[in-house]
């Protein structure tokens, strides 16, 4: 447990020795807030709610999420610290739960500092304060799994941009299949179960479930189910190359 | 490159364990849509149905299909309706949910010229002309084996009731038989449509009240005239409104009808100004009474009712437009009905927020009544009786200081139950045919008298309200059209609190625990202040201009008709006069603008603060403590 502490306190380290955390927070606060007030028509839908500003956040992680993780692995591999880091005394699955963890961490402080809006937002009206809460909740949980997906893309490569390409292409897959419109196109070849069953396993349709107000278990199993296969996965990788 | 293609082509652990995971993960999650649970944090619980709607939709035994047509893609489709079709269509998942086995439910998009738009038509769905010659749908079909019905338009401006409306169109498809109502009423409520003769004398057509459209909805109604001497045996609920001169064999009949357990619903009224008979008869100087009242049935039931009396409440007092000179005061005979005046012990009444009554009359029990009184709206103890014919002579502010407080608590509705004695020892005999009238076949005695019930089998239950006019469109309904349809909104909760009690003695009680559901909606109460701020700081400037504007507008008009007689060439002074006004007219009119701007002024300004705020604080800060940390560590190693 000290082990996994202490390497999450070295990863986050390094991510805030880094100028390039910083630009990632500042681009993250700006595309989140920005789709919001410009794109979302805040203050059109004279709604006192954070709709406008959730409602983006599948397609905008798409981007922010692999770029946080896509070093994680390669980096590694590709300097070969990876050598380094498995040297030290921890095992293959401590390394990988604290990597993970990390930059799970960092997006977390990232999405916290979105704060502003929820101040906004209650300064103008009266939200739903229920509602807040789950979509942020849903919000973490999302990044989690974008984030585990990553992890395994970046266990894949030593090249940190096809890393992230493959990444985009998985999330981007897992999010379509919840698409509104994807899904009706598909129901024009498929039977409407089958296409309810395959829009399920979305990132798309459990987060705006959840950001609904409504907790449900399948949403939270679904993303921790990723999260979990995710490092499995991202483990099972990284023994198979080491092992060569 | 040749590392990563062999740990992927080697059989054996790897790839089966990846396998193995991904089939994990599948299964985890098929297992985890069976055996769910879900929490609604929401803060009105939006997305948890009632307890009244979970009972009805579990006690569904035959399949039942709920069809919701929604142009959720359509162009240019408003913000609200699409969040408010989305909700729909969420809460109509709820409802499957619940009962699954027998509930189906499909959604669908119906674009134009498309199958389901004919299908949504052919159901009575009404699209709405948005005026780019698009149409929105949003309705909902229920359709059973043999029956169905439909919310032909859901409008977000009826959110509140969005459940009570959707369980109770379940309701109706659901049920076999609707209970009966009979409708008994001297007061137009059916509509009315004139003819030519009545139309010369000021009558104008009149639509249906919405109250009777509401409690068509789960109630059949038959009509019943005022003559009658025998209710039929098929109606469960008796709707007698503004009862004027009944005759005893129709008191009797209504006697009867309550005896045999029938559910008796009277609305009496000292002066009904919806009464269009009397209206017509003043007018014309006849002497015409507006009152009603079931003087033999009352006296025996120990209700203690004046019919040429009306109530007046100086602490329920409504403000009124008086016109003219006396402008707006508190009329004390419009009764504004809150909080504590409402039976908070009723689940029909305890939810109730503002009641409007038009002239009421107010009613107490004899101490030896056979019946037990359940109040439903009280009066406060600063009220007292009036007589009637004072509305015709007096203003509204004598009328006012005639009222002599008598520190009794009125009751202006209450539910009279307990066991009752006939009012009459026998049927009475059959009216007699006016001289030289042909004996009318109905008004003789029925066929097969029914026997004498003198007395009631089981407690009775009877609604009594002393005022009609509250139920009428004027005091109870806003119209408005929008896009060519008339929606019909509640001003107050006159007619909530009419059909919860109906259908409270109708047995369907389960609808009455359907609260109304908080509202979607949460606006920016923020702007909506700065608005009201603004308005009120500048209305008075405002009301000043328009004011001063029409002056100059009507003196202006004044010259031009002064010209206008054989003048062919104007002075120069009327010239001067002219340009004058004619400059302040411009002058006004653009301060007004300026007034207008202002108003918002507010707004805007802090709607791009607030942006900016968003947008650039943690950033720069980021930016700042990020910099300094560099710079920090760039001493930190030059040292």
């Amino acid at each position: 447990m000290t082990q996994v502490k202490a390497l999450i306190k070295r990863e986050l380290m390094a991510y805030f020795y880094s100028p390039v955390a910083y630009v990632f927070i500042v681009i993250f606060l700006l595309s989140t807030v920005g789709t919001t007030f410009f794109i979302g028509n805040f203050f059109d839908s004279n709604q006192a709610s954070l709709e406008t500003f959730f409602i983006f956040h599948p397609w905008l992680f798409l981007f922010l999420i692999p770029a946080v993780g896509m070093g994680l692995w390669s980096e590694e591999r590709n300097s070969g610290t990876i050598e380094l880091l498995f040297t030290l005394p921890v095992t293959m699955i401590q390394a990988v739960i604290s990597k993970f963890l990390a930059g799970w961490i960092f997006i977390g402080i990232a999405l916290f500092l979105t704060f502003p809006v929820v101040l906004t937002v209650w300064y103008l009206g009266e939200p739903d304060n229920g509602m807040i809460i789950t979509s942020y909740l849903g919000s973490f949980l999302m990044a989690g799994a974008y984030l585990a997906i990553t992890c395994v893309t970046s266990a894949l490569s030593r090249n940190q941009v096809i890393s992230f390409i493959l990444s985009v292409i998985v999330c981007f897959i897992l999010v379509l299949l919840g698409w509104g419109v994807f899904t009706q196109i598909l129901t024009q070849a498929l039977p409407i179960w089958l296409v309810e069953i395959i829009s399920s396993f979305s990132f798309s349709s459990h987060f705006n479930s959840i950001s609904r107000g409504i907790l449900d278990s399948r949403d939270l199993i679904f993303f921790i189910s990723i999260i979990v296969g995710g490092l499995l996965i991202n483990a099972v990788i990284l023994d198979s190359k080491k092992a060569v | 490159m040749t590392e990563e293609k062999k740990g992927k082509l080697k059989f054996g652990s790897t790839a089966t364990n990846l396998i193995l995971i991904v089939i994990i993960i599948i299964a985890v999650n098929v297992i985890a849509a069976g055996l769910f649970f879900r929490l609604d944090i929401t803060e009105e619980k939006l997305y948890t149905l009632s307890k009244g709607t979970i009972n009805i939709v579990e006690g569904i035994k035959t399949p039942i299909t709920i069809k919701y047509y929604f142009t959720k893609n359509l162009e240019g489709l408003p913000m609200t309706y699409k969040n408010y079709g989305k909700k729909i269509d969420e809460l109509l998942t709820e409802y499957r949910n619940l009962n699954s086995e027998m509930i189906t439910y499909e959604s669908y998009d119906p674009k134009p010229d498309s199958d389901e738009e004919e299908w949504a038509q052919k159901y009575g769905l009404s699209g709405i002309d948005l005026g780019t010659g698009e149409k929105v749908f949003m309705g909902i079909v229920v359709i059973k084996e043999d029956n169905e019905a439909g919310l032909p338009f859901l409008d977000p401006r009826r959110e509140q009731f969005l459940e009570y409306d959707i369980t109770q169109l379940l309701l109706q498809v659901y049920q076999e038989k609707n209970k009966t109502i009979g409708l008994m009423s001297s007061l137009p409520v059916m509509g009315s449509t004139p003819n030519q003769f009545e139309q010369m004398q000021g009558q104008r057509p009149q639509p249906k009240w919405a109250f009777i459209s509401e409690l068509e909805k789960t109630f059949k109604i038959n009509e019943i005239p005022s003559d009658a001497q025998d209710i039929a045996d098929d109606i469960d609920i008796l709707l007698v409104i503004h009862p004027k001169n009944l005759s005893d064999n129709t008191q009797y009949a209504i006697d009867q009808f309550v005896l045999r357990g029938g559910e008796l619903v009277v609305l009496v009224d000292p002066n009904a100004r919806m009464d269009q008979e009397a209206a017509m008869a003043t007018q014309m100087g006849q002497m015409a009474s507006a009152s009603s009242d079931l003087d033999k049935l009352f006296k025996h039931w120990g209700v203690q009712y004046d019919s040429q009396k009306i109530l007046g409440d100086l602490d329920h007092s409504t403000r009124v437009n008086a016109g003219g000179a006396t402008g707006v005061i508190s009329y004390a005979l419009w009764h504004s009905l809150t909080g504590e005046s409402f039976n908070k012990d009723l689940i029909a009444t305890k939810g109730l927020e503002s009641m409007l009554m038009i002239e009421p009359g107010g009613f107490l029990m004899d101490a030896k009544s056979p019946l037990k009184l359940n109040s439903l709206l009280l009066s406060s103890q600063n009220s007292g009786l009036i007589q009637s014919y004072m509305t015709r002579f007096g203003n509204p502010v004598s009328i006012n200081k005639q009222i002599v407080a008598d520190n009794k608590n009125y009751s202006l509705a209450g539910i009279l139950s307990g066991e009752l004695t006939s009012a009459f020892s026998k049927r009475p005999d059959p009216p007699q045919p006016k001289k030289g009238e042909p004996a009318n076949p109905e008004s003789n005695s029925p066929v097969n008298p029914k026997p004498h019930l003198a007395k009631s089998s089981s407690s009775t239950k009877i609604l009594l309200v002393t005022d009609a006019d509250f139920l009428s469109d004027t005091f109870s309904v806003e119209k408005f059209n929008l896009l060519g349809q008339t929606f019909v909104q509640p001003k107050n909760d006159n007619l909530n609190f009419m059909v919860n009690m109906i259908e409270f003695l109708g047995g369907a009680e389960t609808m009455m625990e359907i609260r109304s559901r908080g509202r979607f909606s949460r606006p920016f109460t923020r702007f909506e202040e700065l608005l009201t701020q603004a308005q009120s700081q500048y209305q008075d400037a405002e009301e000043r201009l328009s004011a001063n504007l029409k002056e100059v507008q009507e003196k202006l008009s004044q010259l031009n008709v002064e010209k206008g007689t054989n003048q062919v060439v104007l002075t120069k002074e009327q010239i001067d006069k002219i340009n004058q006004f004619r400059e302040e007219e411009k002058k006004t009119k653009s301060q007004l603008r300026e007034i207008r701007k202002l108003l918002r002024q507010d707004i805007e300004f802090e709607k791009t603060s607030l942006t900016l705020l968003n947008l650039l604080v943690i950033p720069v800060l980021l930016t700042l403590i990020g910099l300094i940390l560099y710079y920090r560590r760039a001493r930190n190693r030059s040292r």
